[in-house]
């Protein structure tokens, strides 16, 4: 009788093991799909700069070292870059880009162009899908993180050398900017 | 949306000369109503008194009296029911919504369509029957919205839902389906029946209020936090908190829909009440908190791609 509840409790406590295992690799897969998705609304961005930097460089004179800088910027992004530099490049492009846009007041002619008004609206619409995509990214991070860090599953996390893994972070220099206008606030 | 010093100068304006007749017509029926029934009252007390001593053929003859009365009583209370029902809502709910809406359509006993319900994915149970009145659609701004007092009931005949289910369009554009449930609205079954059926997940968001008051299941996360932006999350707790209900959201097929449960008939009017300036305004405050969704959820801000 006695072996037949050890034998139980071992089977349990590999099954518990297993489960632990298991929701280590889910929560870590799931973060690399967080980042996949991320990457598919940065590509999208990528695809409606062109677009953007034409239709506005007709109008803005005075911006036009902006302009060059975002152009320059967008043809360093190649495939093999780290993840790493990819973001970074982004975040400045999106940096430049909010500037550009928030000196479009300023430019009455610009402001009046259907074909502006159209990419503004998709450029607003692709940043915020990114901003929805770093959120569901930091969210599966913490998830993680919690996971790895936490009694008992961080025994296994160690064995398997799991490491825990920063969340995104906004920018000092896009903090300050968000009050300007909150002009894209939803 | 127009104030309340607005709706008493237009309530003295157009609405009182409107409802003069029918306060005289209410008046007038209560009063037969009241006489009716006190007499009917009356014969059954006479009845029982008469059981007590047992006096032969009197129960028989004490009992017309009390038919003809009751059923007089009855006829006139539906009579003025009807009345007042058809009058206030084609006369005054009309004046009412021309007064607050340059653009609406009104239809008092329409329903909303099941198969509007069966898109909003609101409600986890198979629906037998759709019961409503009261249909109401706007144009505000650039959004369409409509809603209808709606009663769901199952097959055996038990009310799932009863209050007011609201259908407008939303300003972004999405392919999946999200929702945002009061705690309590749903059971953990009816959840689970979502999680299968609609192979929807749990969304966990920063907002540690709104994941207090809801619980948020979509199909696709990174777009369920595009709809549900910070901004957005602090609005739909305020309009929560407005209503004082427990109500719910879903986002499916570019649209908003949202249920709130509400157990008293509205835009109906009081026959045992005046037609006055605080009746008005207890029409008027619901049509102002359904059709406010619009402006309290920003759904008029169109910065991007949709228009």
């Amino acid at each position: 009788m006695e072996d037949y509840v050890i034998i139980g409790v071992l089977v349990l406590l590999v099954l518990y093991v297993i489960y632990l295992y298991n929701n280590i690799i889910r929560k870590n897969n799931e973060t690399d799909k967080a980042f996949g998705s991320i990457d598919v609304m940065l590509k999208k961005r990528y695809d409606l700069i062109p677009n953007l930097v034409e239709t506005v460089k007709q109008y803005m004179v005075h911006e036009a070292t902006v302009l060059t800088d975002i152009t320059k910027l967008r043809s360093m992004l190649t495939d093999d870059l780290p993840d790493a530099d990819k973001v970074d490049i982004h975040n400045d492009i999106s940096r430049k880009l909010n500037s550009v846009m928030l000196s479009v007041e300023n430019y009455p002619d610009l402001k009046a162009s259907q074909n502006f008004l159209k990419l503004q609206a998709a450029w607003n619409e692709t940043e915020e899908q990114i901003s929805a995509a770093r959120r569901f990214y930091n969210t599966a991070i913490t998830d993680y993180n919690n996971t790895i860090q936490t009694f008992p599953s961080s025994l296994i996390a160690n064995q398997l050398h799991y490491k825990t893994k920063k969340v995104f972070e906004i920018a000092e220099a896009e903090r300050a900017n968000v009050s300007a206008k909150n002009l894209f606030n939803s | 949306m127009k104030t309340e010093d607005e709706l008493r100068s237009f309530y003295e304006s157009t609405l009182k000369p409107l409802l003069e007749p029918l306060e005289q017509y209410r008046v007038e029926n209560v009063g037969k109503f009241k006489t009716y029934l006190y007499i009917a009252i009356s014969c059954i007390l006479i009845i029982v008194f008469i059981i007590f001593t047992r006096i032969p053929f009197a129960i028989l003859i004490s009992c017309i009296p009390m038919i003809v009365f009751g059923s007089l009583a009855s006829s006139t209370f539906t009579k003025m029911d009807n009345h007042l029902k058809l009058h206030f809502k084609k006369e005054i709910l009309t004046e009412l919504l021309k007064f607050m809406f340059d653009k609406y359509e009104y239809i008092p006993r329409q329903r909303i369509a099941p198969a509007v319900l069966e898109e909003s994915s609101l409600f986890p149970f198979s629906i037998y029957e759709v019961e409503g009145e009261d249909f109401m659609r706007f144009k505000i701004g650039e959004t369409s919205i409509m809603f209808c007092e709606t009663t769901l009931s199952t097959f055996q005949g038990e009310i799932k839902f009863t209050g007011i289910f609201i259908d407008a369009s939303f300003n972004k554009s999405f392919t999946s389906k999200t929702f945002v449930l009061s705690k309590g609205y749903n059971t953990f079954f009816q959840n689970m029946k979502r999680h299968i059926f609609l192979n929807t997940e749990q969304v966990k968001l920063e907002d540690a209020q709104f994941e207090n008051d809801f619980t948020v299941l979509s199909t696709d996360q990174v777009e369920a936090r595009y709809i549900l932006t910070p901004g957005f999350m602090q609005r739909l707790l305020d309009y929560k908190n407005k209503t004082k209900k427990g109500l719910a959201f879903s986002f499916v097929e570019n649209r908003l829909y949202c249920a709130i449960p509400e157990f008293m008939d509205l835009f109906e009017p009081a026959l045992f009440e005046p037609f006055s300036f605080e009746f008005i305004k207890e029409n008027y405050e619901p049509l102002k908190l359904y059709t406010g969704l619009v402006d309290d959820l920003h759904l008029n801000v169109r910065i991007w791609s949709k228009q």
